[in-house]
């Protein structure tokens, strides 16, 4: 025990001495940005951006530091060791910020709303020996994470489109990678899948769609922009520059922007995955707005209060405190 | 070597040789530890005890001033106290006994399973030559395999259940228990098994009455080296591929911004490794009396 309070003592102490790296403004007004992301094909007009010479343009340096968990995200933005998180809301966003920690999102990336004749990079997709979402009652569903991800609100839409909700199912915790094989060999029933996998079940022919996403949840937005305090309080200026530059990146992105080679090579490379992947991926549609649908971060909290245990308060807690609309608005009209 | 004497009375400096090749004296003045060795043993004991309270005591007091005063970030450093609060809470809703009944069966099952089938392959592969000689390098080369990277493939063959867990805590003893065991049936003395033979032990009368209690010591460290390592594995692999236990405990109260439930995980998590580890030693005690 006493080494364990000794290790933590250690790390709080670290922690709050750590290095709280100013973001620096040059002479010629270049701002530096340390970026928080998740990678994925949602949030593209953010990785682009560079590519595209939007970055320049609005005079920052943008240093992307790679995220593998969103509540890393959220610690690290709260606690300011990254001044930006492009990534999605979830359970652990809404839990710290009900604890009183300074981080909204300020601006909305990819849906899934994509246009007729183009299926949603994403969506519920069951067994073959599964018909209609109804038959999912009682069977393992895999999901991406548990209950409180954006995945999973995403999973519950569906199975609310289907009259279902998270009590009627087993819910399985799995990697992307291991969905389809868990489809195949019957571990699970169902399951959220994100392109390219929907793909791969589809090719393989282990499972179908089973919801239209597009109706489920096309107008809701889980992927997006937050800031943290520095940002939010201290420098909104540079916070500006960043969503006009993400603004600069998602104009380019209109249409099937699948087919322009340069901004493919540059998500490839920026995710490290081969070009076919993208050009070859799901259609995610960026308005150029970048608008935070307000509605979406309530319906998350709503479905989590559900769940026993995902979140540890009873009132929704109000958009003005998970949304700052007034950078986006003073940057992109 | 220098004497010493016994002086009651005054301290006396100690004396410069005098003569070349003359014996030096020099005198002590008895300290408490000699004119009463008891009471200083008692309150040396005494002392000892009590800083084995109070330090920790001490620490946890010190995270708690800091920690309340707002010096430690309490969104991620939370209080002791608040930690306290949190453990009670989840006894409350019955989310820890829960997690630590799934945790434990998981570590129970595998550690058994894997420990005690290394023992009996242990004995047999330390006592033949040929068989030593020919497994060996493999055995060598597949305890050096992070279990936890065979996790998907164990999940992929078994499925999601309880299995692939158990199956992955049961790996990681066996090995380490194997290991210790062949080992230890090795390094017992050929002159155990001369005068065994001598007296006409059988085969088998040698392996339980000579080979097993020599090899036991060495043995009984590995199971308790193994039982620090299920412990250790379970934890992650509850990470990735379990909805209950005390490593989920951590990972999903991590993910769902609450730390102080993810503290109660990890001191549990804790405590079972220092009780398992008690645990054994008491085993190792009373099967190794010889030993003591």
């Amino acid at each position: 025990m006493a080494a364990f309070a000794l290790s933590t003592l250690v790390l709080g102490v670290l922690a709050a001495c750590g290095d709280g790296d100013e973001r620096d403004a040059s002479a010629g007004g270049s701002s530096a940005l340390k970026v928080g992301y998740i990678s994925g094909a949602s949030l593209a007009p953010a990785f682009v951006a560079d590519a595209l010479g939007c970055y320049q343009k609005e005079g920052l340096t943008v240093e992307f530091q790679p995220i593998r968990n969103p509540a890393d995200a959220i610690a690290f933005l709260s606690s300011d060791k990254i001044d930006a998180y492009v990534g999605s809301p979830s359970a652990g966003m809404f839990n710290q910020v009900a604890k009183g920690a300074e981080l909204k999102m300020v601006a909305s990336l990819g849906s899934v709303n994509t246009p007729d004749g183009e299926d949603a990079p994403s969506g519920l997709f069951g067994a073959k020996s599964v018909e209609e979402v109804q038959d999912l009652k009682g069977k393992r569903v895999g999901v991406l994470g548990t209950v409180g991800t954006a995945t999973s609100y995403l999973l519950g839409k569906s199975l609310e489109a289907g009259g279902l909700t998270f009590g009627d199912v087993e819910l399985v915790s799995l990697a992307l990678s291991d969905m389809v094989p868990a489809l195949k060999n019957g571990g699970i029933e169902g399951a959220l899948l994100i392109a390219p996998e929907t793909q791969k079940a589809l090719d393989q022919d282990i499972a179908h769609a089973l919801v239209d996403s597009k109706k489920a949840y096309g107008t809701s937005t889980t992927a997006g922009i937050m800031y943290g305090p520095g940002l939010l309080k201290d420098d909104r200026a540079t916070g500006g520059k960043f969503i006009k530059a993400a603004a600069c990146a998602t104009r380019q992105m209109q249409g099937d922007w699948r087919k322009d080679t340069k901004i493919v090579s540059a998500l490839a490379s920026f995710m490290k995955v081969p070009e076919t992947t993208i050009s070859g991926g799901g259609l995610y549609v960026f308005e150029p707005t970048l608008a935070v649908n307000a509605n979406t971060l309530r319906e998350m909290q709503e479905m989590f209060m559900k769940v026993k245990g995902t979140l540890t308060y009873d009132q929704i807690i109000p958009s003005e405190k998970l949304i700052d609309d007034g950078i986006r608005v003073e940057a992109v009209g | 070597m220098i004497p010493v004497t016994r002086d009651s009375g005054a301290a006396t400096a100690p004396r410069a040789d005098s003569a070349a090749g003359g014996t030096t004296w020099r005198s002590i003045t008895p300290g408490s530890a000699e004119l009463d060795p008891r009471g200083y043993a008692r309150r040396r004991r005494l002392l000892e005890r009590g800083l084995a309270i109070l330090v920790p005591v001490g620490l946890i007091g010190l995270w708690q001033l800091l920690a309340s005063s707002g010096a430690l970030e309490g969104n991620y450093f939370p209080a002791p106290s608040t930690i306290g609060s949190a453990w009670a809470e989840l006894v409350e809703s019955g989310v820890y006994q829960d997690s630590v009944v799934a945790s434990m069966r998981r570590i129970v099952i595998g550690y058994l399973t894997g420990g005690l089938s290394a023992i009996v392959l242990g004995l047999v592969i330390g006592s033949v030559r040929l068989l030593r000689v020919a497994l060996e390098p493999m055995i060598s080369a597949l305890y050096t395999i992070p279990k936890l990277a065979i996790l998907p493939l164990l999940l992929l063959i078994f499925g999601l259940g309880e299995t692939s867990k158990v199956l992955l805590v049961a790996l990681t003893c066996f090995f380490v228990v194997l290991i210790n065991t062949i080992d230890a049936v090795v390094s017992v003395s050929p002159r155990y098994g001369d005068v065994g033979r001598s007296c006409g032990a059988s085969r088998w009368a040698t392996l339980w009455h000579i080979t097993l209690p020599a090899a036991l010591p060495q043995t009984l460290t590995g199971m308790r080296l193994a039982s620090g390592l299920a412990v250790i594995v379970i934890v992650g692999a509850e990470f990735v591929a379990a909805d209950v236990g005390l490593g989920f405990l951590v990972w999903n109260s991590w993910n769902l911004g609450v730390p102080e439930h993810m503290y109660v995980g990890i001191v549990s998590i804790s405590v079972i490794g220092v009780m398992a580890n008690m645990i054994l030693r008491g085993v190792e005690w009373l099967l190794t009396p010889w030993n003591r």
